[in-house]
């Protein structure tokens, strides 16, 4: 098959499984990406550069700003614009790490407690019932405070706080799947557990844990800014908006961008993965409402 | 061909109710879908009718529509009368005083209908109160006599138990006496035993011909079980695409169906004794209710049609002793 | 009824070991405390010597169960900075966080209740984009910002109520406001839903059918079973309230939990933050118990 075709085919595909997608969070979110991906492209200004003629310069709009630092700039005249598209990177990288990290831990013993059943299940159960007992911002401060804040800690530590709800919701998922009568068709045929497990149960899963990882991508954004800001998260040099809003704070009185410029950010960022998440949840598995 | 008016029976007026070309249209996102097209009957005091038909062919949509309960994109046309009165024409408030009252309805599923949050008592004894003016005391004698008249066992204990502590069967016969307790003129009867075991059919349908017998309720019957119909109703209406293809006496209709559809319908039923190889089914697929072919809608399963059968859609044509046949076959114009 | 009780308590038990199980990893992922508690002058004898003392040196499920059996005592440690038994530092301020958590319930259900209510009865309309727009911004919105923001507001510029402190009324306004928030946005959409689904069953049809007037048909029985997730999900969010008062609590200094842990963390005082974090875990673990009695006693389908 042509290469031209291949890709009319593959568009085609992408343009109906995007039908009804709401068009303004679907942007925002391919922004987002693409901002965080392409930051050294996209960035008016290093972020780090200092300027301090640009010292808390206002946004554009306002009568002394100007449009060298679109969104204003911070007490060290750096370019807010720029450092929040920066900010975007490790938003993205420690939130789909994290996401990947908890939802492969949690899949995991979700399949094997629906799949096992009996003691296995109970005791798996127990164990997601801790820690989703857990207040999840304070155990990742325990766990930061402890292992030292660096990127990959608060990787490990978003999902070691994250995991139990993809085990709980795959649990729930193979469970109802096992009863259905494809699978006992399949038990009677002979099928090896295994081979029912990947491709009969897995498949159906599949769904429903997308679902909760889009869902959960705007979860875990806002936990790591928490974190950032409260010092216990990412660590300057590196960029965060939870760490720039932290910054913002103290010249919140004289220069308001400083603070909410960042957090903006969090709210699209979030709000846009949020609603398309929704849409995704209708047209993927609409069983998992109400949050 | 199809420029003579239809020619219905005249309207009965000591009728209970009177359908006279019915039109139930839905406002879809795929366009309009016609969900009943056209449908006239008569139903007398104490008479039993049975509307019959395949899934999907308009039955309920026809049931809902008789007590104005359809969902907001429904445009009704037609007419209703229900005791001599346009019950097109009624206001809200009429109509829910009409309904529950006048008019009641039993559903298919016992299992979901009552308020699992609520006693059986509290709930019959809502029912009565809301549409009724008689004193506590009077409703709790007339709730009692209710159960004992479908014969639940214990009946003070079932007033205060929850739905989900009782069975399908013993549910769908309190539904049925919250659904008679006001000696109804009419009772709406969608499936109800459909969901049941077939011994507990037996229970309700035997319980609704009693309820006929001493309350003197006219009931339609909506079912697709022909042995139902057949032992119960007196008369019938048998839906094809929301259309009413065939109304008549129901023996009338099983010893001589006119209609090619009723004919396949009889013919697909299973009989002892019957050495055939195979069962006989009708060939084909329901027609999708948004995407109507043009002329009639049975044509292109039908044994019998012919050219002009696809050009439009027949009439009722009068087919003697008070039946009526939508079909070409019996247009008395034709050769 | 009782069987189920037992069985849930028994449940509760066992995820209780879990929970220590996890704060105790938490305590020796921290590190060598020896380090931390001697001067640098200590020789490696010195330490190990502290070590034995500390009962460091012996296998890890003994060391776990020291461990436990001293909470059972109520002993979490001395905090290394008030040189106070950290389980009472904890204590002490557990009431704050409690008030602050409580009265952002109160503001959060106050509000979402009648939104969600309204915009499900009242589908389609003007009231239900409102709520929907609602819930999904409300939970998009970073707690700490909007702290910021709502001080930024009424703070500086209006002046109307004081910036941080625990004090009177108007002291609690702003911090319930910002931490109530997501949780207000989150019961609204549920409550939406909930009586949504409500309003579709056979029942409430079948109730139309029977000449039910319609205000008895959604307010008796419609409100009654959405009710049972609503008030189940509305206890559960008061522990993603005690979890989540940390950022609120640091943005307004109010002197609750949260405070005192992120003050200890950058103390380096671990034996509070343990505490901390078993007391709230052991919270909203029983917290999670009454609410599943509550959801029983609400459901007679449970009940018998």
């Amino acid at each position: 098959m042509s290469g031209s075709l291949l890709l009319q085919r593959w568009s085609s595909g992408l343009r109906d499984g995007m039908r009804g997608a709401p068009v303004a969070a679907t942007v925002l979110v391919a922004l987002f990406v693409a901002a965080a991906v392409f930051a050294p492209w996209i960035a008016p200004h290093n972020p780090a550069d200092q300027n301090f003629l640009a010292s808390l310069a206002p946004p554009f709009w306002a009568e002394e700003g100007s449009l060298a630092n679109l969104l204003g700039g911070d007490n060290l005249g750096r370019d807010i614009l720029s450092r929040i598209i920066y900010g975007a990177r490790l938003s993205l990288i420690i939130s789909v790490f994290a996401i990947v990290l908890a939802g492969g831990v949690g899949v995991l013993l979700g399949l094997i407690a629906g799949y096992a059943g009996g003691a296995i299940d109970a005791l798996i159960m127990r164990i997601v019932d801790a820690f989703l007992a857990m207040p999840f911002i304070l155990m990742a401060l325990g766990f930061v405070a402890a292992l030292g804040p660096s990127v990959t800690n608060i990787i490990i530590v978003m999902g070691i706080t994250n995991w139990a709800r993809y085990a709980r919701l795959v649990r729930g998922e193979v469970l109802s799947v096992k009863s259905r009568d494809f699978v006992a068709l399949a038990r009677v045929a002979g099928q090896a557990r295994w081979r029912i497990g990947v491709m009969h149960i897995l498949p159906n899963v599949t769904n429903s844990i997308i679902v909760l990882a889009t869902l959960d991508l705007g979860r875990v954004i806002i936990l790591e800014s928490s974190l950032s800001f409260l010092g216990l998260g990412v660590q300057p040099p590196d960029i965060s908006w939870g760490l720039m809003l932290a910054d913002g704070r103290a010249y919140m009185t004289v220069a308001w961008w400083l603070m909410v410029m960042p957090g903006l950010a969090i709210l699209l960022a979030v709000l846009s993965l949020n609603i398309f998440g929704d849409w995704l949840r209708d047209r993927l598995d609409p069983r998992q409402s109400g949050d | 061909m199809a420029d003579a008016p239809a020619p219905v029976p005249a309207p009965v007026s000591t009728s209970v109710l009177d359908v006279r070309n019915l039109d139930v249209r839905f406002r879809t996102r795929r366009g309009p879908v016609q969900a009943v097209d056209g449908v006239s009957f008569s139903l007398a005091p104490g008479e039993i009718l049975g509307v019959v038909g395949e899934s999907g062919c308009g039955k309920s949509t026809l049931c809902t529509s008789l007590v104005r309960l359809l969902p907001d994109n429904a445009d009704v046309t037609g007419s209703i009368r229900f005791r001599g009165e346009e019950l097109l024409e009624k206001t809200p408030a009429e109509m829910r005083e009409i309904r529950g009252r006048h008019i009641t309805m039993v559903l298919q599923n016992p299992m979901t209908a009552m308020d699992p949050l609520f006693t059986v008592g509290n709930q019959l004894d809502e029912v009565l109160r809301h549409n009724s003016s008689m004193t506590a005391e009077e409703r709790g004698r007339r709730a009692m006599e209710m159960l004992r008249l479908v014969h639940i066992p214990s009946p003070v204990e079932r007033l205060r138990s929850y739905p989900h502590q009782m069975s399908g069967g013993m549910k769908q016969r309190v539904l049925t006496a919250m659904a008679t307790a006001l000696k109804p003129g009419l009772l709406l009867a969608d499936e109800p035993t459909t969901a049941l075991d077939v011994t507990i059919q037996e229970q309700i349908l035997r319980l609704l011909a009693e309820i006929r017998a001493t309350l003197g309720t006219a009931i339609i019957l909506v079912t697709h079980d022909l042995g139902i119909v057949r032992r119960l109703t007196d008369r019938v209406v048998i839906m094809y695409a929301g259309r009413a293809v065939e109304t008549g006496e129901t023996e009338a209709i099983f010893t001589d169906p006119k209609h090619p559809y009723t004919r396949a319908l009889l013919a697909s039923i299973p009989r002892i004794g019957q050495t055939a190889r195979r069962l006989t089914a009708i060939e084909g697929q329901i027609p999708d209710l948004a995407n109507l072919p043009p002329g009639c809608a049975f044509a292109p399963r039908c044994p019998s049609a012919m050219p002009d059968c696809t050009n439009a859609f027949p009439p009722s044509f009068d087919t003697g002793a008070g039946r009526t046949a939508r079909c070409w076959l019996h247009d008395g114009r034709a050769a | 009824m009782a069987f189920y009780i037992l069985r849930r308590l028994g449940q509760t038990a066992i995820t209780a070991v879990f929970v220590s199980m996890i704060v105790f990893a938490l305590a020796r992922v921290t590190g060598d405390p020896t380090i931390l508690l001697l001067p640098t002058e200590s020789t490696q004898e010195d330490r190990d010597f502290f070590r034995k003392q500390l009962g460091l040196d012996l296998p890890l499920h003994l060391q776990y169960l020291t461990f436990v059996g001293k909470v059972l005592e109520g002993d979490m440690g001395q905090s290394f900075r008030y040189r106070e038994p950290a389980l009472r530092i904890v204590l002490d301020r557990l009431p704050a966080t409690l008030q602050l958590a409580a009265v952002s319930m109160v503001f959060a259900t106050t509000i979402a209740l009648p939104i969600g209510i309204l915009a499900a009865i009242r589908r389609g309309t003007w009231i239900d984009t409102l709520a929907r727009w609602f819930a999904t911004l409300g939970q998009a919105t970073p707690t700490f910002w909007l702290g910021l923001l709502l001080i930024l507001f009424f703070s500086v510029y209006l002046g109307w109520l004081p910036t941080s402190g625990r004090g009177g009324i108007e002291n609690l306004i702003l911090p319930a406001v910002t931490l109530g928030w997501f949780s207000a946005a989150a019961i609204a959409r549920l409550t939406r839903s909930s009586m949504l689904e409500a309003m579709q069953s056979d029942f409430v049809r079948f109730e139309r059918l029977s000449g039910l007037p319609e205000w008895l048909v959604v307010l008796k029985h419609a409100l009654r079973n959405a009710a049972i997730p609503i008030v189940t999900y509305m206890a559960l969010q008061f522990g993603v309230l005690l979890s989540g008062a940390v950022v609120t609590e640091t943005v307004f200094a109010w002197p609750g939990v949260g405070l005192i842990v992120v003050d200890a963390i950058n103390a380096r005082d671990y034996p509070v933050v343990q505490a901390a974090v078993m007391v709230t875990a052991m919270l909203i673990l029983v917290l999670n118990l009454l609410v599943d009695l509550l959801y029983s006693w609400l459901d007679p389908r449970i009940r018998y």
